[in-house]
């Protein structure tokens, strides 16, 4: 009885085990029944992703094709999780696939598996290895997002005092560490900061003034609470925190709300990536540090990458195009395609107490 | 039994003056520790982290163990975010999560009483129904929760400074250390885990102790997660993920035999203080918070190594007492 028992259990467990990885793969697409196009986010279940699978299911909807969306929980959100699922759409036989990478080296080997099958492969949000897909769907430049983000904190910095005469301490948090546009990001602002213009901005120690508390909401929470306690108005405080993530930038502000003593909000500022409706709350509190964030339209994101991939599997956008024309809302747009394949949405947008209710999502 | 409350003490007394010289090296070292912001975020991690360790010692006391713990809590904190989302406030948060937490520990001491599997092996079981159940259920997260679901994190502070959590630690605490020292009940916790057998001959009933336990400590593992899920505007599936590792730690730290029927919650109390300083502590030494999970494992290898190398001594020096340990 006993060992019967234990042996339901377990089957239990593996059951759940999976359950993860199989729910949401609807019935393999039949070949001759239209276009039929996968997108694979980073993670699922979070406003940034959410935002772009409504921008995708929108394209889906005016052109007419089938879009299968799937991604790993938060917890999850590793390249092997990834590859599992893309593995299911290959063998499915799905006609694109556009991808946002956890790791953009690993999961080339699978993406060029992929292409093999004849399925075109885009990738979108975050890149991967530049041989194993044709086009990269952008949300920004690095460069832009980098100087969106320092402009963000300079502009509140300069509002309160700091400036040429008066350095300020900064501090980014990340997430993984691994995540190629937060690289990206982290390298294009260092870069930003040995410039005339930032050049009082100061990350005076790297080892613990850029921070990678991971992808574990409590742990995030952690990490920012932390980092909170650490700021002030002194030259061996922080004066500035910028979040790379959407999921710190709201931590940060959370943080700010629940510190038992907050350092004084007229000498510091924070700011970040985060979708607006994440953190509107802190923005229009004028009480709040955080005064400013940072992104792009999700929604035209997710967009952009399904009709591009649309055009691909038509054959109306071939390899190695210099341009690609959609249409979006009855709007006919254009985005340049660099020699890198970077098909690039546009610039940073940066939105603060006046146009956050603007926005929603 | 002198003999081992005078073992029980010299456990808590190390701890102690590790403790102090742990604070007496952030003074001089890491400035800006002692601020009343870091203070207090160092309290409400504490809060979660006690009065779950509380249950959890309680639980090991008994001879058993929960590894389900984290993912207990993550259910607890998706339960409540799905209802504070609905404008809930924090009295029926608390008393769902409790509630929450106690059926959800009752299931986990269904399999281990009633059906005799090993508390491992049951709630290594358990947590992957849990964890499963809760990827099932949400997609990733549930965001955008209003003001009186955050009220907990953002408004409620005593004097205007520390956080209610910790006040609800200290109440909770309090109450264990009596139940523990004068309850009929908790005699019956060391007795079990000192041996089945001899508590079954002594006329107690072990399953309905067993039970009780993880249904009490299910409650407390409830509160930890109204802390741990009201900490911000969004709720993950993942809120408790790990936790359970920490708990345990910090019961281990404080000397409690895993082995069960020995280990006091004063030593639990000092334990998780230690947890839950390290990462805020290692930033303040300028130092990357990537070698948290390192130097707790450290500190809890080298106390282990300590009290089992005490154990064997003291095995040595009372051979007709060997295994034998009592409160």
């Amino acid at each position: 009885m006993k060992k019967l028992i234990a042996v339901l259990l377990v089957i239990t467990m593996m059951a759940c085990l999976f359950a993860g990885c199989q729910k949401n793969e609807p019935a393999a697409a039949e070949k001759s029944d239209g276009v039929t196009i996968a997108m694979l986010p980073k993670f699922k279940g979070e406003n940034y992703f959410d935002a772009c699978k409504v921008g995708a299911e929108a394209a889906a909807e005016a052109l007419g094709v089938t879009l299968l969306y799937d991604g790993p929980s938060q917890d999850q959100a590793t390249n092997q999780m990834q590859v599992d699922i893309l593995e299911g759409w290959i063998n499915q036989g799905v006609d694109a696939i556009v991808v946002s990478p956890n790791d953009g080296t690993a999961i080339a080997a699978t993406l060029k598996k992929a292409a093999e099958k004849g399925i075109k492969v885009l990738t979108f949000d975050a890149d991967a290895q530049e041989d194993a897909r044709s086009y990269y769907c952008q949300s920004v430049a690095a460069d832009g997002a980098a100087k969106g983000l320092l402009d963000a904190a300079k502009q509140d910095l300069l509002a309160k005092g700091y400036g040429p005469d008066k350095t300020a301490n900064i501090a980014l948090v990340g997430s993984s560490g691994t995540d190629a546009n937060q690289n990206a990001w982290i390298e294009a602002i260092k870069g930003y900061l040995t410039t005339d213009d930032y050049s009082w901005m100061v990350i005076a120690n790297e080892s613990t003034d850029i921070i990678h508390p991971g992808t574990d909401e409590t742990k995030v929470n952690e990490a920012c609470a932390t980092l909170i306690g650490r700021m002030g108005g002194g030259a061996d405080q922080i004066q500035a925190a910028i979040a790379l993530s959407s999921m710190s930038t709201p931590a940060l502000g959370a943080q700010y709300e629940a510190a038992a003593s907050k350092p004084d909000a007229s000498v510091i500022t924070m700011t970040g990536l985060a979708t607006p409706n994440a953190i509107k709350d802190y923005i229009k509190d004028e009480t709040n540090p955080l005064n400013t964030g940072v992104l792009w339209s999700c929604f035209d994101l997710g967009y952009m990458s399904v009709a591009v991939a649309n055009q691909m599997v038509t054959g109306e956008l071939a390899e190695g195009a210099s341009s690609v024309t959609y249409t979006q809302e009855g709007k006919e747009l254009t985005k340049e395609i660099n020699e890198q394949g970077y098909c690039c949405l546009g610039a940073a947008l940066v939105f603060d107490a006046t146009n956050v209710d603007n926005y929603n999502y | 039994m002198k003999h081992d409350r005078k073992k029980n003490l010299t456990t808590e007394f190390y701890l102690l003056v590790f403790l102090a010289v742990v604070l007496v090296f952030l003074g001089v070292f890491a400035k800006g520790f002692y601020s009343i912001n870091n203070i207090m975020s160092i309290l409400n991690v504490y809060s979660y982290v006690l009065i779950s360790a509380i249950g959890m010692n309680m639980i090991i006391l008994t001879g058993n163990i929960d590894v389900s713990t984290g993912a207990l809590i993550s259910v607890v904190c998706l339960v409540i975010a799905a209802i504070g989302k609905l404008g809930a406030t924090f009295p029926v948060l608390l008393i769902t999560a409790m509630v929450v937490g106690m059926l959800l520990s009752a299931f986990n001491a269904f399999f281990i009483t009633k059906l005799k599997i090993p508390a491992i092996v049951a709630t290594l079981a358990t947590t992957q129904i849990f964890q499963g159940s809760l990827t099932l259920a949400v997609e990733g997260s549930i965001y955008d929760l209003p003001a009186t679901y955050t009220w907990l994190a953002f408004k409620a502070k005593v004097f205007g400074i520390i956080p209610f959590s910790f006040v609800m630690c200290v109440i909770i605490t309090v109450i264990a250390l009596l139940f523990m020292k004068y309850s009929r009940f908790s005699k019956k916790i060391y007795a079990v885990g000192n041996s089945t057998e001899s508590a079954r001959l002594t006329g107690i009933n072990v399953n309905r102790t067993v039970f009780l336990t993880y249904v009490i400590a299910g409650a407390l593992f409830g509160v930890s997660g109204v802390i741990v899920g009201t900490a911000g505007q969004r709720v993950t599936t993942t809120m408790g993920s790990g936790l359970e590792m920490t708990f345990i730690a910090a019961v281990v730290l404080g000397g409690t035999s895993t082995a069960g029927g020995s280990g006091r919650i004063l030593g639990t109390v000092i334990g998780a203080l230690i947890l839950a300083s390290i990462s805020s502590a290692i930033t303040y030494l300028g130092i990357s918070t990537n070698w948290a999970d390192f130097i707790k494992g450290a500190i809890i290898l080298i106390s282990v190594l300590v009290s089992a190398l005490r154990t064997v001594k003291r095995k040595r020096s009372i051979p007709g007492k060997a295994g034998v340990q009592a409160s």
